[in-house]
């Protein structure tokens, strides 16, 4: 057996292992997400090639670096694209597979929405370094007591943030 | 453009060597010769689709399975965007002048090298073709961005798993190489 022989089997038990390798989320299947804090720290870090695009038509709470969506922009191959909705859902997905058709390929979508930004970065139930970069303030929840509604929660941290 | 571990004067080395690296395997592959390229268009000599789909072979289980393996991150990689119509255009441009010239850009660089005066025609003719096109870009402009099809996979296209994709092109290319040996004729 020479080296052509080998490299060929080699190739082959590549190729025979590929289609049981784990599929990663941008394989053309489902929309990957970010944490909110984990997009909190993109932005504080500056991260290159990052957009954040609101899906909104009413917002409350601001994102830092959020911009409007523009259905006729087209955003660069190698850009990060962050898509907001109210709950991580709905509009997100269908933006989501109309940026993916134009050819982003790192896009994803903020897990749980602008709620989730809410919950985690303004006001969270652990006091984090991240959170209070963005002028979060931790809930303070009494033994038993649950969350408050979103809808006050978000009307108590409007405003705050970059 | 986030360029990882290297850094922007680290990539621009990491270039250059994979440039040398590219052009001297080029050279042990004979396809500095303008002969034996076109041999490939009269499917006398198929030199040219071995070394470029074992090229491609190589590069597609290498990323494929460092993605796997959690080394490399696959979306991070720049996926040029699709426009039919300009694309074909080229295409078509580039496969006359090929055939003409008996070289392609990277052949060229390659026989030039080598002290072949062929070579050395066919990189001026193609520097002389970028410097028209760069100064005619602006009226080009309109055809280069027309029909967009923005960045196409063949699992997005085709609606299947990478791993499968993956796995037949592998057969694909061991099949035609298994069938190259047994019917080309030696020349």
């Amino acid at each position: 057996m020479n080296v052509r022989h080998l490299l060929a089997l080699a190739a082959a038990f590549g190729g025979f292992l590929a289609p049981f390798g784990r599929d990663q989320a941008p394989a053309g299947t489902g929309p990957a997400l970010v944490a909110p804090l984990e997009l909190a720290g993109w932005i504080r870090d500056r991260r290159p090639g990052l957009r954040v695009v609101d899906l909104r038509s009413t917002i409350e709470v601001r994102l830092p670096r959020g911009e409007r969506f523009v259905p006729e922009e087209r955003f660069a191959p190698q850009s990060t694209v962050v898509l907001v909705s109210e709950d991580g859902a709905g509009e997100s997905q269908r933006i989501w597979a109309r940026l993916r058709a134009q050819g982003v390929r790192d896009l994803r979508i903020l897990e749980r929405g602008a709620e989730g930004w809410i919950d985690d970065v303004l006001s969270p139930t652990t006091p984090s370094e991240l959170s209070r970069y963005f002028g979060g303030v931790p809930r303070l929840l009494a033994p038993g007591e649950t969350a408050p509604p979103r809808k006050v929660r978000a009307a108590l941290v409007r405003g705050r943030g970059c | 453009m986030d360029l990882g571990w290297f850094g922007p004067d680290g990539a621009l080395l990491v270039a250059v060597a994979i440039g040398f690296a590219f052009g001297f395997a080029l050279e042990r592959a004979g396809l500095g010769s303008a002969r034996r390229l076109s041999g490939q268009f009269f499917l006398t000599n198929f030199a040219v689709f071995r070394v470029m789909f074992s090229a491609v072979v190589t590069a597609l289980l290498g990323a494929f399975w460092l993605s796997r393996l959690g080394l490399l991150d696959l979306p991070r990689l720049y996926l040029p965007e699709t426009f039919l119509a300009p694309q074909l255009a080229g295409g078509l441009i580039f496969g006359a002048g090929m055939v003409l010239a008996g070289l392609c850009p990277g052949t060229s660089c390659v026989a030039a090298a080598t002290g072949r005066a062929d070579g050395l025609f066919v990189m001026l003719g193609v520097l002389s073709g970028v410097l028209v096109a760069g100064l005619g870009f602006e009226r080009l402009r309109a055809f280069q961005e027309s029909t967009p099809r923005g960045a196409l996979t063949l699992p997005v296209l085709l609606g299947i798993p990478e791993g499968v994709v993956v796995a037949g092109v592998v057969a694909l290319a061991l099949l035609a190489f298994r069938f190259l040996d047994r019917f080309e004729r030696p020349s």
